[in-house]
């Protein structure tokens, strides 16, 4: 019991920490990739969710489901940004301004219904806000399947591997999918269950901070091959 | 397994377990579909790409082989035709050095006069076989008509054309290519066809010029078409192909309604303006 105790805490703190590893490259390479939208939206996320963690350790644990929604609600609105920049087609920018504005406003209103006071007091107590997390999850899956159908459509792209976008996107893929079921799942099980499978989502952080390093690196390397081979004076003419 | 230690609830830690593994698998799925999705249009591209060049290098092919012959026959033309009856002019003027009777004289000089007009038209021939003047100085129209009317009045062919909306002229290097593919055409048609009629005429059609050549005998469709521009016969074929490409132009070969005559269409885009013809 011991063992698997020290093996959640090690996976608690490599997540907590997993969030610096991306934020560190791009301070790194700041000079060469600080004009990239995308990135810094990426950074803007990952100091924003490490602050929420920092939050959730400091704050009292009865209080934590009222943070859970603010992290859920801007961690969409930040994913969102993130492909409504990757993707190029006007009409594909335009459905994930539509999308975001309806899953902003039913996260809202599930908000408003599930966690209004009577009194002074909660009118319902939830560890998570598994509905917002679930429509959060469906359409970051929805806006991925856009980014994918650019990709295939585009012949000028040889692979897509070799684009940061794309590791940026398998990221957060791979942490929508392996914290879904956990997420969703919250409510229905007691708070020690849940801290038991957050292992999981632990896991699911880690592998989309380490893609997200990934993404920057290529940016880096990307930066790199575009920047253009100095003058030498002596060839210009005068 | 250290998940299932965990809980006291087997139930919720399967469905848990085995849904965001299928989650997760769904996802890793998705995404090496669309690479190995990616990579199959890739190759489909590169072949494609690959079958054109090809295609560009039997047309190249083609065309060289083409000048060749042209080449060979303008030299042959003067070789056995030209050189011969300047040859016998130098004789006959040579004999007028030997020969100081007058009348034989004047009789040797009449003859090599006779032989230079004779090459003077042999050499005007194979000019006019190279640029005919009648497209260079009057345009397409009339050099087609023209060469229709010669066809028609040899007696063995009935040859007809008819230019509908021609008042804007192509430009002179668009004419001439036109003008090579109707040639190369007709040469066809009499030579294969065993036709009893060939028609021509002209149109515009969405800013476009359109020739089309109709005949009566054995023809070809343009699948017809495309196997031999692809094969190594059917050099003229290539080059009808290598010159419309220069033209930006394209070609229909395909059997009348009627089914009764073959025909051939030629739709040549109007000249813009800011365009130049790099021939």
């Amino acid at each position: 019991m011991a063992k698997t105790k020290t093996i959640e805490n090690l996976f608690n703190y490599l997540a907590f920490f997993s969030d610096l590893l991306p934020i560190l490259f791009y301070i790194i390479y700041f000079k060469k990739i600080k004009k990239d939208k995308a990135t810094r939206v990426i950074v803007s996320y990952l100091l924003f969710d490490f602050a929420i963690n920092i939050a959730l350790i400091y704050i009292d644990v009865r209080i934590h489901n009222k943070i859970y929604p603010i992290a859920t609600f801007f961690e969409s609105l930040f994913f969102a940004y993130f492909f409504y920049l990757i993707i190029k087609k006007r009409s594909l920018k335009t459905a994930i301004i539509i999308c975001s504005i309806i899953v902003a406003l039913t996260s809202l209103s599930y908000y408003v219904y599930t966690y209004h006071y009577v009194y002074g007091v909660l009118k319902r107590t939830v560890h998570l806000d598994s509905v917002p997390i679930a429509i959060e999850t469906f359409s970051i899956f929805l806006f991925s399947f856009f980014y994918f159908f650019e990709q295939i459509n585009d012949t000028e792209n040889l692979f897509v591997y070799n684009k940061p976008s794309f590791w940026g996107v398998l990221g957060i893929l791979i942490y929508l999918a392996g914290s879904f079921f956990v997420y969703i799942s919250a409510n229905s099980i007691s708070r020690q269950q849940l801290l038991q499978y957050w292992v999981i989502t632990n896991i699911a952080s880690i592998i989309k901070n380490i893609f997200f390093v990934i993404a920057i690196l290529l940016m880096v390397n990307q930066t790199l091959k575009k920047k253009p081979l100095r003058k030498n004076p002596s060839y210009t003419l005068n | 397994m250290f998940l299932l230690q965990a809980t006291n609830q087997p139930g919720i830690s399967f469905v848990l377990f085995l849904g965001t593994l299928g989650m997760l698998v769904l996802t890793l799925g998705l995404i090496l579909f669309i690479i190995f999705h990616q990579r199959k249009v890739i190759r489909y591209q590169l072949r494609l790409q690959q079958m054109e060049q090809e295609q560009q290098k039997i047309l190249l092919n083609a065309s060289i082989r083409l000048q060749e012959e042209e080449r060979q026959r303008l030299a042959a033309d003067l070789h056995d035709d030209a050189g011969p009856l300047l040859a016998t002019a130098r004789l006959y003027l040579n004999e007028n050095l030997v020969n100081q009777d007058k009348t034989t004289q004047l009789q040797s000089i009449y003859q090599a006069r006779q032989i230079l007009d004779d090459t003077i038209q042999l050499i005007r021939n194979i000019s006019h076989s190279l640029m005919p003047p009648t497209l260079k100085n009057f345009g397409l129209e009339s050099a087609v008509n023209d060469m229709f009317q010669k066809i028609s009045g040899s007696g063995q062919i009935n040859a007809s054309s008819r230019f509908h909306e021609y008042k804007d002229r192509l430009k002179p290097e668009k004419e001439l290519i036109v003008y090579r593919v109707v040639q190369e055409l007709v040469n066809n048609i009499l030579k294969h066809s065993n036709s009893s009629f060939i028609h021509l005429t002209q149109n515009m059609q969405n800013g476009s010029c359109l020739l089309r050549l109709h005949h009566d005998g054995r023809g070809i469709v343009q699948t017809d078409f495309e196997k031999l521009n692809k094969s190594n016969i059917g050099l003229g074929l290539k080059n009808i192909s290598s010159r419309l490409k220069v033209a930006q132009g394209n070609i229909l070969f395909e059997k009348d309604a009627s089914q009764t005559y073959y025909k051939v269409t030629i739709e040549i885009p109007r000249d813009d303006p800011y365009e130049s013809l790099a021939v």
